[in-house]
C-alpha cells in the first residue's frame, strides 16, 4: 500500500435508494456549497455521508492531478520557449516616448519600455537584488518635468537591506543619466524578501 | 527545476510576483521564466480538456501570446498561475467549439484514447492515476464541466458561460461526472 | 544629378544606421511594431526582403524618416541616438538638395555591461532623494 491508495470503503451506493431518497446531483451540489448551510437530512443519512466522504476524497485527489500530470510530462524544451517568445510583439510595452534634446534639430527619443529595461539592469551592479515591476511617475514627455522612479525589488534572504537599497538606487540613477535626460527627483524602492514571498517589507526613502 | 535551468536563468528561483511584474514591464527573459515555470501545468490542464497532444501545444502557445498582451492589466502579479490557467481553459474551449459544428453536444461519447504510459496504467490502483484514467473515459461534456470545476476552480455560472450551457445542465453534468469517476475508481480496487 | 529611388534610399539608410557605433539593431518603426530583427536574423534571411524597417514619407514640405533602434551594451542611448541622427542627416547632405526630418527612437537598450560613464550633465544639477 502506498500513500495514493484509497482505504477500502463500505459498499459505495450512488443511487437514490442508497442515499435515503437524495440524488447524487443534490450531494454534488451540497459538496460544492462546502456543505453550508448544514443540511441535517443529508448529514444524518449514513448512505449520504458515505457518498459525501467519497466525493470529498475525490476532491482531494483531484487537486493533485494537474501537478502529477505536469511532473510526469516531458520538460519544456528550449526550442518551444523560443517559439513562444518569437510570437510576442514588443510594442505593447513601449509606453510613452521620452524626448532626448538635440541641437541639430532631430526628433530624438527613447521609449519607456527601454528605460524600464535600464532600471532592471541596475540589479547587475547589486548582487542579491532582483528588480520586479518598475514605474516612471511624472510627465516623462516633458523635458525637465520631475520624475519619480518606483521599483519593486526582491532581496536575497539575509542580505543587509538598507545597504542594498542605497546601492541599487545609485546604480539606477547612474544608468538613467547615461541613457536619458529625465529629471529624476526620487527613486522609491519597495523591498520584497525572496525566500518569504508572501511577506513584503516596505522600505521607501 | 533542474540544475541547468537554475544556473542559466537567474530568475528561476524568484517568486511569481517578481517574475510576472518584470514580464508585465516588458522583460522577455522574465516572460521566458514564466513559460518554463507554468507550461507543464498548462499543458496538463489543456490535455484534460482536449484530447490530442498537437492541439495542446498550440493551445498553450496561444495562451502565452494572449498572456503577454494582457499581463500589464493583471492587478496582482502574484496570482499569475491561476490567471494563466484561466486563459488556457478559454483557449482550449475555443478549440473545442471550433471543432464541433453541431449545437447539440450533450453526449459526445468518444472517449479520449488512453494516454497513460503502460507503467502508469499498471499502477492504476494509485488514486491519481486511476482518476486520470477515469477522466479519460468520460463523455466530453461531463469531462469539460468536471475539469473546469475541479482543476480550474470555476463557478457553475462561469462554466455555464464558457461552455454555453444552462447552470442546471452544468450541475447535472458535474454530478454525473463525479458519479462515473467514483464508480470507475471503485472498480480498480 | 541622379535621383535616388526611395526604396534604395531606405535600404541605404538602414545599413548606415546599423553600422553606427552603439546600434545593436534596427527595429520596425511606427505603430506597427513587429518582432525584434537584429542583423544576425537578417543575415539568415529571416525576414521578407521586400520590406524595410525604415519608414520614409514624402510630401510637399519634404521628406521625413522614422527609425527605431536598439543600443548595444556599453554605449549610452543619448550619444548613440545623436550619432544616428547625424549619420542620416549627413547622408541627405551628401545626396544633395533637400534636408529631411529625421526621427530616431531607442526602443531597446542592451543591459549586459555595467553602465557607461555618464556624459557631462547639461540638465538641472543632481537629483534629490525625496522621502515618501
Amino acid at each position: 500500500m502506498n500513500e495514493h491508495d484509497i482505504p477500502p470503503l463500505p459498499a459505495l451506493g450512488l443511487e437514490p435508494q442508497d442515499l435515503d431518497g437524495h440524488s447524487i446531483e443534490e450531494l454534488s451540489d451540497y459538496l460544492d456549497a462546502n456543505r453550508t448551510p448544514r443540511d441535517p437530512a443529508i448529514e444524518e443519512s449514513a448512505g449520504c455521508r458515505i457518498a459525501l466522504d467519497a466525493l470529498e476524497r475525490l476532491r482531494g485527489i483531484s487537486a493533485q492531478l494537474l501537478e502529477a500530470d505536469a511532473a510526469a510530462a516531458t520538460p519544456v524544451e528550449d526550442g518551444w520557449v523560443h517559439r513562444v517568445l518569437s510570437g510576442i510583439a514588443l510594442d505593447a510595452r513601449a509606453g510613452r516616448r521620452i524626448p532626448i534634446l538635440d541641437d541639430a534639430g532631430g526628433d530624438l527619443g527613447v521609449t519607456e519600455g527601454a528605460v524600464r529595461g535600464v532600471v532592471r539592469a541596475a540589479e547587475r551592479d547589486v548582487p542579491g537584488a532582483l528588480v520586479g515591476r518598475c514605474v516612471l511617475e511624472g510627465d516623462v514627455m516633458s523635458p525637465g518635468a520631475p520624475i519619480t522612479v518606483k521599483v519593486e525589488v526582491s532581496v536575497a534572504y539575509g542580505a543587509p537591506i538598507p545597504d542594498l537599497v542605497t546601492r541599487l538606487r545609485d546604480a539606477i540613477s547612474t544608468r538613467l543619466r547615461a541613457h536619458t535626460e529625465l529629471n529624476v527627483v526620487g527613486i522609491d524602492v519597495l523591498v520584497q524578501d525572496l525566500r518569504r514571498p508572501n511577506s513584503p517589507t516596505e522600505e521607501t526613502r | 527545476m533542474d540544475r541547468t535551468e537554475r544556473s542559466s536563468d537567474p530568475l528561476a528561483g524568484a517568486d511569481d510576483r517578481i517574475v510576472a511584474g518584470r514580464a508585465a514591464d516588458g522583460d522577455t527573459a522574465a516572460f521566458g521564466t514564466l513559460v518554463r515555470r507554468f507550461a507543464p501545468t498548462m499543458r496538463a490542464y489543456a490535455a484534460r480538456i482536449l484530447p490530442g497532444t498537437l492541439e495542446v501545444d498550440d493551445v498553450v502557445q496561444d495562451a502565452f501570446i494572449t498572456a503577454w498582451a494582457q499581463l500589464p492589466d493583471l492587478d496582482d502579479p502574484g496570482r499569475v498561475r491561476g490567471w494563466l490557467l484561466r486563459i488556457t481553459s478559454r483557449k482550449a474551449i475555443d478549440r473545442l467549439r471550433a471543432s464541433r459544428p453541431h449545437a447539440d453536444v450533450t453526449e459526445i461519447d468518444a472517449p479520449a484514447p488512453a494516454r497513460e504510459s503502460p507503467s502508469r496504467r499498471a499502477e492504476a490502483r494509485a488514486g491519481v492515476a486511476a482518476l486520470g484514467e477515469a477522466l479519460g473515459r468520460l463523455p466530453a461534456q461531463q469531462r469539460e464541466c468536471w475539469v473546469l470545476r475541479e482543476l480550474g476552480g470555476y463557478s457553475y455560472d462561469d462554466i455555464a458561460q464558457e461552455l454555453d450551457l444552462s447552470v442546471s445542465t452544468v450541475r447535472g453534468q458535474l454530478a454525473r461526472a463525479r458519479k462515473h469517476i467514483l464508480v470507475e475508481m471503485e472498480q480498480w480496487r | 544629378m541622379s535621383v535616388v529611388r526611395d526604396d534604395e534610399l531606405v535600404v541605404r539608410i538602414e545599413s548606415i544606421v546599423s553600422a553606427t557605433p552603439g546600434v545593436s539593431g534596427v527595429f520596425r518603426s511606427g505603430s506597427a511594431f513587429g518582432r525584434v530583427l537584429d542583423t544576425a536574423a537578417r543575415a539568415l534571411g529571416v525576414r521578407d526582403e521586400e520590406e524595410s524597417l525604415v519608414a520614409l514619407a514624402r510630401d510637399d514640405s519634404g521628406v521625413s524618416v522614422d527609425v527605431s533602434i536598439g543600443v548595444s551594451a556599453g554605449f549610452g542611448a543619448r550619444d548613440t541616438v545623436r550619432r544616428v541622427h547625424e549619420a542620416i542627416a549627413a547622408q541627405f547632405r551628401h545626396d544633395g538638395g533637400e534636408g529631411a526630418t529625421v526621427r530616431v527612437t531607442v526602443v531597446h537598450i542592451d543591459d549586459a555591461a555595467p553602465a557607461p560613464a555618464a556624459p557631462a550633465l547639461s540638465a538641472p544639477a543632481g537629483e534629490r532623494k525625496v522621502h515618501d
